[in-house]
């Protein structure tokens, strides 16, 4: 596991003043004694009715609190925090605590919230296997179906699903490919699994923390369902 | 709604024109995603973007850094010891943007020829990191050196800016080792 991200999305019809990162941060700095500003662009594509397609590079500033390990950090951005947590990462009950008492001095912090849009809990895996080709089946149980007529061998691939749930209320997305920047002597995977809330104003804030953790129980079946009792002798497993 | 699924190299990509307008958005988790020096370039139906469109997927800072590790090898630049490197971006997450653009730039002023290599530099003595982006140029070597200090300039208000360190140089080594 390289990183677990929770997200909340604000709906548009909730107040957010520029000065909030600077209201929140006296209520975290116990625990998040750094801040950093994160500018990243946003590139938007239009097709033109005559042809080809147009663009728009939009950037939006985004403050990082970091806890002094630098591995756990928050990002607050315009109507959206983002809590990550990178590598090593500790157990389920140890980061669940951070996400409600960051979300908790925000929701304060705001005040009035009109609605959250969308909530997301995503688990991001760099899976790293000591062979230059391995048999994908051996430690996966998703990867490409191939027809017989296809090429045996590939060196590259990307495959994907959405699982809807509650209705189709919530939904996970799961997604797994090949590392494109390689290790030596050794084939890299992506397996990444984002659950989310599919409708927005569907959960109240005072919920988050229990939509949290039925996503949790989510996330690991499918992550368990994605992988082999072989892949699991590898890694030391960590839930 | 997915409408198209269309490749585009990069050199279409960079001739994209920004203008106004809204509606589409490019797939890929950090934005634009490259695969073996090619941008998947996934459109959304216009219709189903409103203004203020939600992403549809949380945002990884690991995604943003391998979008950035691929944008450098479709730039044709070397990269060395990538789990470092990847380090070194978790804690300097700002640098993500700025790599990117000063890598194109410095791929600009010099050509498909030249040899760029980009690492993660460890100090021993001091055991600080910082990262490089190093130039060979066989074809105009006495020039090196004033386009690192144009670049320089280019960029020299980000540079005081990024939370992090990073080293614009001329590569002394051999090319190929």
């Amino acid at each position: 596991m390289v990183e677990v991200v929770c997200e909340i999305r604000f709906t548009p019809e909730t107040e957010w003043k520029p000065i909030l990162p600077g209201l929140l941060f006296p209520k975290v700095e116990g625990n998040f004694p750094t801040t950093k500003e994160d500018r990243p662009s946003r590139i938007q594509i239009t097709p033109r009715e005559e042809g080809g397609v147009t663009s728009k590079i939009t950037t939006e500033k985004f403050t990082v609190f970091y806890a002094e390990d630098e591995k756990t950090l928050f990002r607050i951005g315009p109507r959206i925090l983002a809590i990550h947590r990178l590598k090593p990462y500790p157990k389920w009950e140890e980061f669940k605590p951070t996400i409600g008492v960051i979300s908790s001095a925000l929701f304060e912090t705001i005040g009035d919230i009109d609605g959250i849009q969308r909530l997301g809990l995503r688990y991001v895996n760099h899976i790293f296997i000591n062979e230059e080709s391995p048999e994908l089946s051996r430690y996966f149980k998703i990867g490409p179906a191939l027809g017989d007529e296809l090429p045996a061998g590939f060196s590259n691939f990307l495959v994907g699903c959405t699982f809807p749930f509650n209705g189709g209320r919530y939904a996970c997305r799961l997604h797994f490919s090949s590392l494109a920047i390689r290790e030596p002597e050794k084939k890299g995977f992506l397996l990444d699994i984002d659950y989310f809330l599919n409708e927005p104003k569907t959960v109240e804030p005072a919920g988050i923390i229990e939509w949290v953790e039925e996503g949790h129980k989510r996330v690991e079946e499918i992550f368990e369902g994605s992988i082999t009792d072989e892949l699991r002798k590898i890694f030391g497993e960590v839930k | 709604m997915l409408l198209t699924v269309q490749t585009a190299t990069l050199d279409e990509y960079r001739n994209i024109k920004p203008a106004p307008g809204e509606g589409y958005n490019i797939g890929g988790s950090g934005g634009v995603s490259t695969l073996f020096k090619e941008f998947l370039v996934i459109l959304t139906k216009t219709e189903d973007v409103p203004d203020e469109s939600v992403e549809d997927e949380s945002v990884s800072i690991v995604w943003a850094v391998e979008d950035v590790l691929e944008y450098l090898m479709a730039l044709d630049i070397r990269i060395s010891r990538t789990s470092n490197i990847r380090d070194y971006f978790y804690s300097h997450i700002d640098m993500v943007g700025f790599v990117k653009r000063l890598s194109e730039t410095t791929r600009d002023y010099f050509g498909d020829s030249a040899v760029l290599t980009f690492e993660l530099y460890k100090d021993p003595e001091i055991s600080d990191s910082f990262f490089a982006l190093l130039i060979n140029d066989r074809t105009e070597p006495d020039l090196i050196l004033t386009k690192i200090d144009r670049i320089m300039e280019e960029y020299e208000r980000e540079f005081s800016e990024i939370s992090g360190w990073l080293m614009l140089g001329r590569d002394y080594r051999k090319v190929g080792l």
